[in-house]
Parts: C-alpha cells; structure tokens; sequence
C-alpha cells in the first residue's frame, strides 16, 4: 500500500522540481538508469566520434559556408553570394537533368533489384541441385568493384565488337544492335542493366536469408488452403520479408544519391547530359569548372535529400509497421 | 525451410535459376576471353610483372589494413559503450554516429580535398584510409552492435561482481566471443577498401601512390586504342584477392545477414 500511495508523489516531485525542460530531458534520453555514466565511458565514443565529426559534420559545416560565396576552390579571395548558388541550382537545366536521372535511376534499381531478387530467393528455396554453385554465381558481382563492372559494360555493350551486339546478330535481329552506352536513348538504361547485374546478389542474399527464418508451417498451411505456389509465395512470403523489402529500398535509393564509378567509368556522364547523375555533376563542377561554392551548394542539396529520403522511408515503415499490428 | 512446389514447378524453377547462373556469369566469362587476347596467359604476365603492379597491391593493401584497423577499433569500443554502458544521450549519440550511413562520398569530397592539399597530404595513403574510414565506421557499428546486443546481460553482470572494469570486460569476456563478427567486419571493411573507386581518384594523382582500382587505366595507355588484353588481365587479378575472400568466407558473410535481416 505504502509504495503505490508514495509513488505518485514522488514522481510528481520530480516532475515539479525539474519542470518541463526536464520532461524534454527524460524523453530524448530515454528511461532514467539505475546506474550513471561515468566519463570514461564516454572515452569509448570517441575514436568514432572523432573520426566522423572530422570528415562528415566538418565536411558538411565547410559546405554550408563555402556554398554562400563565389569561389573557386584554389584561392582565398571568394565573392559573397548569400543564397546566391541555390537561386542558381534552382535555374540550372543541367542539374534538373541530372536530378531526374538521378531519380529514374533510384527507381529502376529498386524496383528491379527488389523484385528479381525476391523471385530469385524464392526459386532458390525449394528443393533446388547446383544452389550453391547457382547462388555464387549470382552473388559474385557484388563483391566485385565497380571498375571491373564498368570496364565489362563498356565492352560488352559496345558499338562495335559489344557482345550483346554479336548475340543480337546471332539470333537475326542485328537491326536492333546500336552503341548502347553512346546513344542518348539507351545508355542510361545500359547502365541500369550493368548496376543491377552487378548488385542482384546483394538483395537476393538478404531475401534468402530472410525466408530461411520463414516458419515452414505458415507456408504449407496456404498451400493446403488451395493457394498456387505462385500465388502463395507472392501473397504471404513477400509481406513476411516486409523488414528486408523496406531495407533494401532505404539502401538502394541512398546508393542511387551515391551513383558515381559506374556512369564516370563509362559514359563520364554523356553523351550530352543522358546519364549524368548528381555525384558526377557535383564532380564537374568543382574539379573540372572548377567552381567550388557551386559545388558545395550542390554537396548540401544532396546531404539533404539523403536525409528527406532516409527520414521518409523510415516514417513510412515505422506507420506501416502500426498499422500491421 | 524448403519450399514444396509440384514436380512441374520444381522443373520449371530449376531451369529459370540454371539460366539466371549463366547470365550472371557470362560477362565474367567475356571478361576471361577479353584478357586471353592478343597475348593468352601472357597478358597476366606482363601484368604482373609491370614494375608498378607490386605497388599497386602493396598501396591497396596498405590501404585496406589501415582502414580496417581504424573502422573496427572505434566501431568496436563505441557498440561497446552503446550496449553495455548507462551513457545518457545514448539515443541521439548513437543517430549522431550511424547517420553518415546515407552521406555520399561525393558530397563531402571538396571539403577534404582542400584540407588534404593545404596541408601537403595529396598522394599519400592516409588521405584516403581516413574518408573511407568515416564511412565505414557506422555500418560497422551498427553490425558490431547488433552482435553485442544478443550477448546475455548476465555475462557483463558477472564480470562486473568478480570486479573487472568496463575494459576489462570488453578486453577479456566480450573480445574472445566476438571473433565470429569481427572476422565479418574485417572481411566487408577490407572489400570497401579495396574496391573504392572515388577516393583514391581524388587523393591519390601520382603513379607510385596508386592504388588496385586504379590498375586498368594504367593499362590503357592510350585512350582510342586501348590494349583490352592488359586491361582486363589487371581487371581479372585485382578481383582474385575479394573473389578468394568470398569464397573462403561465404557462409560466414551470410550468417550475420539472417539474424539481422529480419529484425
């Protein structure tokens, strides 16, 4: 009795004394702990915050700064712009292009690379022969770097001798053989097909795993229920793997914002603009135009929609996660 | 779990992933081709002995050590604190430490240039271990941590009654059961090293400071007519170190990924 008379009381006391702020306090640390925090335990943080602070917060502070002047990069002297480059970037037809490159690509990828990875996954869950020979074979690509995979698309869907080129030959339909990477309509798509070779293994492997925790019983019950294999792994295996789904979308539309080896590799962002993606502009600009306030507005638009996209997506699944309970 | 389908499904599932294997590997196959050109097992000899392929190696393994060291250090000792430690701001610390998750490298590129060359780093190895560090440290924390989280409370408990300090207890109760994922971590950081393509492009602009992602176009020699051969026999030998890595470690990479995958 005693307990459940003073506890309100107390707590009431602490609430008076430490007041709102203190609220704030308690809500952003989490629980109190029985046991503080000594400094030293901080000391553990360190390494690892300094490292960070030192080359991504001071990186993203030196942008902030640098993205309000006028300045080359090389010298001290830089002219004061205020919002000056945002008004620029807003205007700039270049850079819209390589942001709706940058987005196509963002959906292409994860669309793709979600839904064969899933159905490869699936595939491989049954009473398969040769699996792990098959399922190496898929996952080497992505553990290979990026310069052998652009070295190979620059190749195999070249213009003259590409092999795709030959095999379409091959099969009679050398009408539609073309310098896949070097036309306008084709070669951002091109690229498209040599990242998504290259990163199927990836989100194959995290579907696989997940569908090896699958409770065998859940899937049996469906298809005794009359449900087609089809219809029951679409039906009831894509929602269980809704965790990994929504991981890889998170990672692929973060990795599309991070796109920069293959396209400079191969097409160096052209011809024209057609395969420019927004870490390749943002290379032009403050390297080969050298025009670094220009490029640091561009570095803080695209920290930005990093965050807008991880924020979102982690909003959506987090409500989606609500409303499944 | 094995999935049951009716004999005709099975068949049909076993064609469609012997065909989905062949398109994977196909390219890799163009590539063996392409290297045999105009020289056969030759072209892996001229690469090879090139005076500056040693280098090459030795600077990316340079490279991926140093890195390795740096990322798996720091991200130990901060999942460490982050698990077994009471910190306060614990939450938000922990955003602050996993959020350059998202960062592009390219978006922070021009900062540490300018800092590199002001103080005269331009082409040496640390110019570039340090930015792929700092990328790497949250991925790993995050995994380092999620191993931490599944060790039993009542093993830090016991080590803190028999009176050992909180180093004590990482150095000789958590280190020894961590090996599993460190070897994980290792294993990751070193292809995030070895394979990195920007930094190195970035920082390292002399030949003798070069690294392997850097090899192919040292073979090109000419831009409108580039040797394929040599290019792609030094494409095909920086991949063999991650290829031999992979297939040595293949389980161990995937163990981690179904207790993570589903949480």
């Amino acid at each position: 009795m005693a307990d459940v008379r003073e506890a309100p009381d107390s707590s009431l006391a602490v609430g008076r004394r430490s007041g709102a702020p203190g609220a704030l306090l308690r809500f952003v640390t989490g629980r109190p702990r029985l046991n503080e925090a000594v400094p030293a335990d901080y000391a553990y943080l360190l390494p690892a915050a300094l490292i960070v602070c030192l080359f991504v917060y001071y990186g993203i502070y030196f942008n902030i700064e640098a993205s309000l002047y006028d300045w080359n990069g090389l010298t001290s002297d830089r002219y004061f712009l205020g919002a000056g480059n945002y008004e620029e970037i807003v205007r700039d037809r270049a850079f819209r292009q390589s942001l709706t490159n940058t987005l196509i690509w963002s959906v292409v990828s994860v669309a793709v690379l979600t839904v064969l990875g899933f159905l490869l996954a699936v595939l491989m869950s049954m009473e398969i022969r040769f699996k792990s020979l098959i399922s190496s074979l898929i996952m080497i690509p992505s553990i290979t770097a990026t310069v052998v995979v652009a070295f190979l698309a620059r190749k195999i869907m070249g213009g003259e001798g590409g092999e795709i080129n030959q095999l379409l030959q091959l099969v009679g339909l050398g009408g539609l053989a073309r310098a896949w990477l070097a036309e306008p309509a084709t070669a951002l798509y091109a690229l498209l097909v040599a990242h998504i070779w290259q990163w199927t293994g990836f989100s194959f492997l995290l579907y696989f795993a997940a569908l090896t925790l699958v409770n065998r019983e859940v899937v049996e019950a469906a298809v005794l229920d009359g449900a087609g294999f089809w219809r029951s792994s679409w039906d009831i295996l894509f929602p269980i793997c809704r965790s990994t789904t929504f991981a890889l979308i998170i990672l692929g539309v973060i990795q599309s914002l991070k796109t920069f080896d293959i396209v400079f590799l191969t097409t160096g962002g052209g011809p024209g603009r057609a395969t420019e993606v927004l870490s390749t502009y943002l290379f032009d600009k403050a390297l080969l135009e050298s025009r670094a306030g220009y490029a640091a507005a561009i570095s803080i638009v695209l920290v930005v929609l990093a965050l807008v996209a991880t924020v979102g997506f982690l909003w959506l699944q987090q409500r989606k996660s609500v409303d499944a309970a | 779990m094995h999935l049951q389908a009716s004999p005709a499904t099975l068949r049909i599932s076993q064609g469609t992933l012997l065909l989905a294997g062949a398109v994977f590997a196909a390219p890799m196959l163009v590539a063996i081709s392409v290297a045999m050109r105009g020289g056969g097992v030759t072209n892996f000899v001229t690469v090879i002995t090139d005076p500056n392929m040693p280098r090459f190696m030795l600077n990316s393994l340079i490279v991926a050590g140093g890195t390795i060291a740096v990322v798996l250090t720091s991200a130990t000792l901060a999942a460490y604190a982050f698990v077994a430690l009471p910190l306060r701001w614990a939450q938000p610390l922990l955003l602050l430490l996993i959020a350059p998750l998202m960062i592009p490298p390219a978006s922070i590129f021009l900062p540490i240039f300018i800092n590199v060359r002001a103080l005269g780093l331009l082409n040496t190895l640390p110019a570039v271990i340090g930015p792929i560090a700092a990328l790497t440290i949250p991925v790993m924390l995050l995994l380092i941590r999620s191993f931490l989280m599944g060790v039993p409370r009542s093993i830090l408990d016991a080590a803190k009654m028999d009176g050992s300090n909180s180093f004590q207890t990482l150095r000789f109760i958590l280190l020894p059961m961590m090996k599993p994922i460190l070897v994980v971590s290792t294993v990751w950081t070193f292809l995030t090293a070895w394979n990195e393509y920007f930094l190195p492009l970035v920082f390292l602009r002399r030949v003798e400071s070069q690294v392997v992602s850097m090899a192919p176009k040292y073979f090109t020699i000419d831009e409108r007519t580039p040797n394929l051969g040599l290019q792609f026999a030094a494409l095909l030998l920086i991949s063999v170190p991650t290829l031999l890595l992979f297939l040595y470690f293949r389980r161990h990479l995937i163990r981690p990924v179904t207790s993570g995958a589903v949480k």
